[in-house]
């Protein structure tokens, strides 16, 4: 489903991503585990076409993402679901309108687990602006935006950082619920090992362990 | 500043454009018109010899009057200007063996005829026919008042020219701060897969709909200034009826020129700063 081979990416003088090689099989929980600054959402922003390597091979789907047009990184991302770790929630709609803008914009009639809203309890929440809501639940609403479309494979970029651990193990039950039933593919990138069942990829210093 | 705070300034800024500018140009214009009117009032002068009788003179008048360039052509007899003069300067009758007027014609032209260099060309031209003796113009007042025309027209075009420089970086600087406020939401939007013509289409709403809200509120404000004038107001050099008349003109070629400066900056804006994330 994701394949990496061979990747440099550089910033500036420093070297993020050294040769980095490895490959995600459809149906699978797997997680990027690194060090801050270690790359770890560079690699995501690489499958979704956000940053371009230096050199390497990437493949998301069948596609070539590297050597991709923009066209077709367009059309690849409507096959993703993305979890920020910048939350990025758009100010000026409300939560429904924030989930459901990505398949209105792109015309698209896409099938809505809305029994998402109650297993993380965002029902209530649904007719708020971001602005009203507290940090944690805005995280909340950027996991259900990644995920309640079943898009078949999930980024999640940090996708845990500003919850309680109640739901911390709620999202990761939720992940692996979906992985199981609807055979979602994640790539979860973190900075400690979230789940035992996980597999993982470890990149930087960690790539020691 | 906040995204609505943004809206609203541009709904006052189109406001304040539309408004400033169909007032000003309509003072431009009325001041032209009325520049105009005094300048296409200015007569010249046909007398013809002794010898032509009514008929001739007649005949003169409709030839004359055939010509595109000439708005209405006056017919003086011999008997008008003798007792014109008469009355006029209070001249002892006695003091003529009869009448020694010639009969004359006070000739008209259009606006765009009423100049110097056409009424020199018309002169030689009339100067060919038998029956006219003289013809007389104005020359240095024509002159003077063309002058007035031209550097009256070449200050309000060079005030608008600068104003609408003016008003079109204001619009490109404010949407640029509008587009700010936005681009994050339209960099998520492309990580979803929404193309940038479809986030170009959401932009232009989004700078469109203030404009129109601003279109709305302001010819509130032009009826009512309209009113106002037509109540209470009459500038000499902008009568009632230019300013009535230039105001409707005005107003639309605003509208037309903020919804282009709008859909420009717009198209600008977005295609200098939005990128291929």
């Amino acid at each position: 489903m994701v394949e990496f081979i061979d990747v440099v990416k550089k910033f500036g003088d420093k070297t993020v991503l050294n040769g980095l090689s490895f490959r995600i099989v459809p149906n699978t929980m797997n997680q990027i585990v690194g060090e801050q600054s270690s790359g770890k959402s560079t690699i995501l922003k690489m499958i979704y076409g956000a940053v371009k390597p230096d050199r390497g091979y990437i493949r998301a789907f069948d596609a070539d993402v590297s050597n991709l047009k923009y066209s077709g990184i367009i059309l690849l991302r409507r096959y993703l679901g993305i979890i920020f770790e910048d939350i990025r929630l758009i100010k000026g709609l409300t939560v429904r309108e924030n989930i459901s803008t990505i398949i209105k914009m792109t015309k698209r009639d896409l099938y809505f687990s809305e029994e998402i809203f109650d297993i993380l309890s965002i029902g209530h929440l649904l007719e708020k602006y971001p602005r009203e809501l507290s940090l944690s639940e805005q995280s909340l609403v950027n996991i259900v935006r990644g995920v309640v479309f079943n898009f078949p494979l999930v980024l999640a970029d940090e996708p845990l950082r500003y919850l309680s651990y109640e739901y911390k193990r709620k999202v990761i039950e939720l992940f692996k619920h979906l992985n199981r039933q609807k055979g979602i593919t994640f790539l979860i990138a973190s900075q400690n090992i979230l789940d035992d069942d996980f597999n993982v990829i470890f990149i930087g210093n960690d790539e020691s362990r | 500043m906040s995204r609505d705070n943004v809206d609203i300034a541009l709904f006052f800024v189109v406001v304040a454009f539309v408004l400033t500018m169909t007032i000003l140009m309509s003072i431009f214009f009325g001041i032209n018109r009325y520049i105009t009117d005094k300048k296409s009032n200015i007569p010249m002068y046909v007398f013809c010899q002794t010898k032509a009788n009514d008929k001739d003179i007649q005949s003169l008048a409709d030839k004359l009057k055939q010509q595109n360039s000439i708005s209405r052509i006056n017919i003086i007899s011999k008997e008008d200007a003798y007792r014109d003069m008469v009355s006029k300067f209070s001249i002892d009758k006695n003091l003529f063996e009869g009448n020694p007027f010639p009969y004359s014609l006070e000739i008209f032209f259009k606006p765009k005829y009423t100049n110097s260099n056409f009424f020199a060309r018309f002169e030689q031209n009339l100067k060919k026919t038998n029956i006219v003796e003289d013809v007389n113009f104005p020359l240095k007042f024509l002159k003077n008042i063309e002058d007035v025309k031209k550097k009256v027209s070449m200050l309000s075009k060079s005030i608008l020219t600068i104003l609408y420089v003016f008003e079109f970086v204001v619009f490109v600087s404010i949407i640029s701060i509008l587009y700010s406020h936005k681009k994050e939401d339209f960099d998520t939007l492309k990580f979803f897969g929404i193309k940038r013509i479809r986030i170009f289409s959401m932009f232009l709403k989004k700078t469109i709909t203030p404009t129109l809200f601003a279109f709305f509120v302001s010819l509130v404000f032009v009826v009512l200034i309209y009113s106002l004038y037509d109540e209470y107001a009459n500038i000499y050099y902008v009568s009632k009826e230019i300013f009535k008349d230039s105001i409707k003109t005005t107003f639309i070629i605003n509208v037309f020129i903020g919804f282009l400066f709008i859909f420009l900056s717009s198209g600008f804006v977005f295609f200098t700063k939005d990128e291929k994330v």
